[in-house]
């Protein structure tokens, strides 16, 4: 069976043929790198995503926090990932790149602060 | 006096900022928020950086990266400042600002418009129908959810296939909003191919082409709009009406570079791309004042914006150290309307000892192709290409070479 899909790893946007017999990948062509071929094995068999959202702050100054995961997760947990994420408020300073989800949903996977926030606390 | 004054503080200023700094000019940023960083602050999702960084960042993560720069180098920057006039006074320009201290007038040598571009909105695209709320541009959506925190509607159709509406497409599903659909005019996809299938494939989102929106409904609150196929001229197709219930309507219609400021200096501007007309070092028709990021030309990339200020910032340092020769010695890229919805830079200069970066769109998407630049008629670059599409600005270096007043230069587009 013959897949046509299209890499999202970097700008080119390969459009890949990708032909499976019996569960496994026998060639993969249009790929102009690599990474076309390591990304249309994990699409046909276990896609993965990055994840961005934010989260709450106690600060009304910067009500946000955009976080994101540290690495991809499957597809089929993003929306179990999202409810975890909005369960969170952010109450204190956080520096770029802090954890503020360890080992999100057992996946061994964080979610990660996207920028730095200092928490204001007076109404300047 | 400064050396360089940057106006818009996002990628495109801090990157232009900075190496006007490097260079050893004085310099300054003028920023009407609070903080640096322009529209990235606002677009927490990633994909920003994969050339510049070879990493796929998210908007804040590529932003922090230049105002570290920016602070490291020490750059004086103005937040919360709005510039309010701009005047060419001799060899140097008065710039006029406005903030919470009052009103004051600047004095520079060199001036680099960075100040990005605004979205259409619902009244440039004469959308039929009352005015109730619940209709967003799509940044302005993407604000209210990222900076705000709120949800600004819960059954929503999504107007333009431009990547901002499909970013938002998924945004929106991602904090429990219903996205009906998105609607798309033209007969293929105006965003990135690959935002199609992270933002709409992903999350079953249906793409409808050659459809738009004919009237909104609502008295106070949009209740519904109706939906009207199109023909290849765009023009309605009579008895295709559908009616939609929905509480929001999120425009992704188009990104206009930003230039009241340009004009206000009579910098020529050009009707394909809607920011000034420049050389390759980006000076525009008024000497001492440089272009770059969006509000020279709608970029799809980042990395991209940085690059165009660097460019200004270096060369906007270079002229307020020593004037170099004017506008006039130059020749025009030539290039046909058919083929091409525009070429950048526009002019030439017919000394010019380095290579010219060019970024150029095509009008149609076509597959197999060659782009030549033709001198003197005879083929100076040629590159293929698999397939080119209006949506993805493709980028070409021409090697530095001396032209001739007399010749012409052009960009061309052919079958291979």
């Amino acid at each position: 069976m013959i897949k046509e899909i299209t890499c999202i790893s970097c700008p080119n946007g390969c459009e890949m043929s990708v032909e499976v017999v019996e569960n496994k990948i026998i060639r993969v062509e249009n790929n102009k790198c690599e990474r076309g071929i390591s990304f249309a094995n994990e699409e046909i068999f276990n896609p993965q995503r990055m994840l961005c959202s934010t989260v709450k702050t106690s600060d009304p100054k910067n009500l946000r926090l955009p976080v994101r995961t540290d690495k991809v997760i499957p597809k089929n947990k993003i929306f179990e990932a999202m409810k975890c994420i909005n369960n969170i408020v952010i109450n204190k300073n956080i520096q770029m790149g802090e954890k503020i989800i360890e080992n999100l949903l057992g996946l061994g996977v964080s979610i990660i602060a996207s920028q730095s926030l200092k928490i204001n606390s007076n109404n300047v | 006096m400064y050396d360089v004054i940057v106006i818009g503080g996002g990628p495109a200023g801090m990157a232009a900022a900075i190496k006007a700094k490097q260079n050893g000019s004085k310099t300054l940023i003028i920023e009407r928020e609070k903080k640096l960083g322009g529209i990235l602050k606002q677009c927490i999702h990633d994909g920003f950086g994969l050339i510049k960084f070879k990493k796929q960042l998210t908007g804040p993560e590529y932003a922090q990266r230049y105002t570290e720069l920016v602070n490291e180098l020490k750059i004086e920057t103005m937040v919360n400042t709005y510039v309010s006039n701009l005047k060419v006074n001799g060899d140097f320009f008065e710039i006029t600002i406005v903030n919470r201290k009052g009103i004051k007038v600047l004095f520079s040598k060199a001036l680099v418009l960075a100040n990005g571009c605004r979205e259409r909105s619902v009244k440039q695209i004469f959308i039929d129908g009352t005015r109730p709320s619940g209709v967003f541009t799509a940044g302005t959506a993407q604000y209210l959810v990222n900076r705000k925190g709120y949800l600004p509607c819960k059954n929503c159709i999504i107007l333009g296939s431009g990547d901002i509406g499909l970013i938002m497409a998924r945004r929106l599903k991602l904090e429990g909003a219903n996205v009906l659909g998105v609607y798309e005019v033209k007969n293929s996809p105006s965003g990135l191919t690959r935002n199609i299938i992270q933002c709409l494939d992903d999350y079953n989102i249906p793409l409808y082409l050659s459809k738009t929106i004919s009237t909104i409904h609502g008295k106070n609150r949009v209740i519904g709009v109706d939906i009207v196929s199109v023909d290849e001229n765009l023009k309605e197709i009579p008895n295709t009406k559908e009616y939609i219930s929905c509480d929001g309507v999120i425009l992704s219609v188009g990104l206009i570079p930003e230039n009241e400021n340009a004009e206000s200096l009579n910098v020529s501007i050009s009707k394909n791309t809607k920011g000034p007309i420049v050389d390759q070092n980006l000076m525009t028709s008024i000497p001492g004042v440089f272009s770059c990021g969006n509000a020279l030309h709608v970029n799809d990339l980042v990395d991209y914006v940085s690059e165009s200020g660097e460019i200004a910032g270096l060369n906007a340092s270079k002229y307020a150290f020593s004037h170099y020769e004017n506008f006039d010695e130059f020749l025009n890229l030539e290039f046909n309307d058919n083929d091409f919805l525009y070429v950048v830079p526009q002019k030439l200069k017919i000394n010019f000892n380095e290579n010219t970066i060019i970024y150029f769109r095509v009008k149609e998407e076509i597959e197999n192709c060659v782009v030549r630049i033709l001198y003197d008629n005879k083929c100076i670059y040629e590159k293929k290409y698999n397939k080119v599409k209006p949506p993805e600005m493709e980028r070409i270096i021409l090697k530095n070479i001396k032209l001739d007043i007399t010749k012409s230069i052009s960009l061309n587009l052919g079958k291979e």
